[in-house]
């Protein structure tokens, strides 16, 4: 509150110039999603990704009613009809396959699938909300306020993350959500950075001053006059979080600290199935096939949502 | 800019301590903390626990250990190794040159991605432009260790082109098992530099100084060279910097792949065995090397560009 200045000449217009800024920012916003939607490339990662999170989110029900397998039963009929796991695409009624233990791939893949995306996603969540929350109040408030959240946001941008969450790992037995906490915790000054610059032009237009004049708190300006105004960067932001989080969780699984086993993440059945590259090489394909083109569609969502939102991009 | 290096570097010192006192209480407040090991061991009678935990210092109260271990690492001083009698400090600097060689040589391959940034905003829109964008982005979305097995899997073990892992002596053998882990450990540093380069470079482009050389007749190279380059490439003196420790955390997994004996390979064998004094050595050794990595960004900005100023 250090840069307050109140222009008490503005009183007239107060009520016009909010008027005409709140129309102006909804409009700023469906006309952002029209050019994000206009880009074909967009609306097929978009509409991938939802395809893809439906599917692995409804792994329960397919397993029981569509493949009749279920995720860590090691099917037995196999070795009796002369097969020795892991057995390829279509053998024995596995659409895919299994693993080197005779589990069906399909639903592995489908539940791995559950386990990675909500990691990210919740790890975002996570992210978003730190993030987002520590950039309107340094932003808006600033100084000693400010100085305080930015030394946070350094002693973290600052943090060897990958060794820290080994480190953490060996204590904590990594499972969804912890694990999504803590890698949330480690990502969420990215977000912060950007959105305390935005709050710190948005802070003293003329539509803060008139509501401040008006009377409104400071949680109420945060809330209702510049949160708004963030939104379509905190969408942006949690794209980008998404992807760095499934990465990281396929990088800590891949060494063994991430998720463990049996609950399959797409992660830990790529670092499982590495051994069976030349032998049973659908073992490897599934997991990352599925991986890559989840990981792809929300990075190019997250891409294009930043060039329909951000007019200085929208030439390159 | 004296005091302000002055400022930047106490600030840094001050950036370590908290990063290593957060480190400090994770570790002691988690559950299973450093002796939780010790307590699973059956063998171990109560006494020898006691023994063990008084040679430790892990007796005494919390504030106690923490002022201890604050001296202690001052002086990078972090105890013996608990899976072998040497101080881990001794074994963890054993391994840096290895780490350094591989780090310094990804680190190159890595600003290749200069020149193809700067090609890549010349010839925007162009098929070269967009090939490059479409590796960037299917890199970016691909986790390095799996693009690492693949090239394993693909050069090393189907074309036999290059070594998995054998061979010594000689420059050659050197460099044919340096390049492909270098090179993958790059990939990261490579994207960034690629997208970083390409875009500063389109926003000098479209800078008034360059349309006026063009107008008044300067030729194409004259005005890259003089305009376009020299200012793209200042802030790519941030990255420099900020990219430093990337390699450091990046080469955990790449070491881990390609069995490189260095630092990332030994952290990864002391959380197997939950070797903390390593663990503490190697990541306090990595803070200091991130934080140096601002530092430099920082105070080799404000050298190149002239327009920073320093209050």
């Amino acid at each position: 509150m250090s840069q307050t200045t109140t222009q008490v000449t503005a009183g007239p217009d107060v009520q016009q110039v909010t008027s005409r800024r709140k129309s102006q920012s909804r409009g700023f916003f469906l006309s952002g999603f029209i050019r994000f939607l206009s880009a074909p490339l967009n609306v097929i990662s978009l509409v991938v990704f939802i395809i893809i999170t439906a599917i692995c989110y409804s792994s329960g029900f397919i397993a029981t009613n569509i493949v009749h397998q279920e995720r860590d039963t090691i099917d037995f009929n196999l070795l009796t009809q002369g097969f020795q796991p892991p057995v390829g695409p279509g053998v024995g009624g596995h659409i895919l396959g299994t693993d080197d233990l005779g589990r069906d791939l399909l639903v592995r893949v489908l539940y791995g699938g559950q386990v990675s995306i909500t990691v990210g996603l919740l790890a975002a969540i996570f992210s978003v909300f730190v993030g987002t929350a520590m950039g309107l109040i340094a932003g808006y408030f600033g100084g000693k306020v400010d100085d305080a959240i930015n030394a946070i946001v350094q002693i973290i941008f600052n943090v060897p993350s990958l060794f820290l969450l080994i480190i953490l790992s060996l204590f904590f037995k990594p499972d969804i959500l912890s694990l999504s906490i803590i890698i949330g915790f480690l990502i969420w000054p990215g977000g912060t950075r950007q959105i305390r610059g935005q709050v710190l032009s948005l802070r003293n237009r003329e539509y803060v001053d008139a509501a401040r004049v008006m009377g409104a708190s400071n949680v109420r300006i945060l809330l209702k006059h510049i949160l708004p105004n963030v939104v379509s960067t905190m969408l942006v932001v949690a794209g980008f979080d998404i992807v760095g989080a499934m990465l990281t969780e396929s990088g800590l699984s891949y060494l063994g600290f991430g998720i463990s086993v049996p609950i399959p993440s797409w992660g830990n059945m790529l670092s499982d199935s590495q051994l069976f590259f030349t032998t049973a090489p659908w073992m490897v394909y599934a997991p990352a096939i599925a991986f890559f083109i989840t990981v792809l569609c929300v990075y190019l969502i997250a891409d294009g949502l930043r060039d329909a939102f951000d007019p200085r991009l929208r030439e390159r | 800019m004296r005091r302000f290096i002055i400022r930047r570097v106490l600030q840094s010192i001050l950036l370590i301590w908290a990063v290593m006192s957060l480190t400090f209480l994770l570790i002691n407040i988690a559950p299973g903390g450093p002796d939780a090991i010790l307590a699973q061991n059956p063998k171990l009678t109560k006494d020898q626990i006691a023994a063990i935990r008084e040679s430790y210092g892990l007796n005494k109260p919390l504030y106690e250990q923490y002022i201890v271990w604050m001296g202690r690492i001052v002086t990078f001083d972090f105890g013996r190794s608990y899976t072998n009698p040497f101080p881990a400090v001794q074994r963890v600097f054993e391994r840096v040159p290895n780490t350094a060689e591989l780090g310094l040589a990804s680190y190159l391959i890595g600003m290749l991605g200069i020149p193809i940034g700067i090609y890549a905003a010349r010839h925007r829109g162009k098929f070269g432009d967009n090939f490059i964008r479409v590796v960037t982005v299917i890199g970016s979305c691909m986790p390095v260790w799996w693009i690492s097995l693949m090239v394993i899997f693909i050069l090393a073990a189907t074309l036999r082109w290059f070594p998995q892992g054998e061979g010594q002596g000689g420059v050659l053998p050197w460099f044919v098992n340096l390049i492909i882990p270098a090179a993958l450990l790059s990939t990261g540093t490579l994207i960034s530099f690629t997208r970083f380069v390409r875009a500063e470079t389109l926003e000098v482009l479209s800078q008034d100084y360059v349309r006026t050389a063009n107008a008044k007749g300067l030729a194409a190279g004259q005005v890259n060279r003089w305009h376009v380059f020299r200012n793209s490439l200042i802030p790519v003196v941030t990255l420099l910097g900020y990219l430093l420790p990337t390699l450091v955390s990046g080469a955990i997994i790449t070491e881990q792949i390609f069995q490189w004996p260095g630092m990332g390979r030994l952290f990864y064998q002391s959380a197997v065995s939950r070797d903390m004094p390593v663990l503490l050595c190697i990541l306090y050794i990595s803070t200091i090397l991130t934080v140096l990595g601002t530092l430099l960004a920082d105070i080799g900005y404000g050298l190149v560009d002239p327009r920073v100023r320093y209050d």
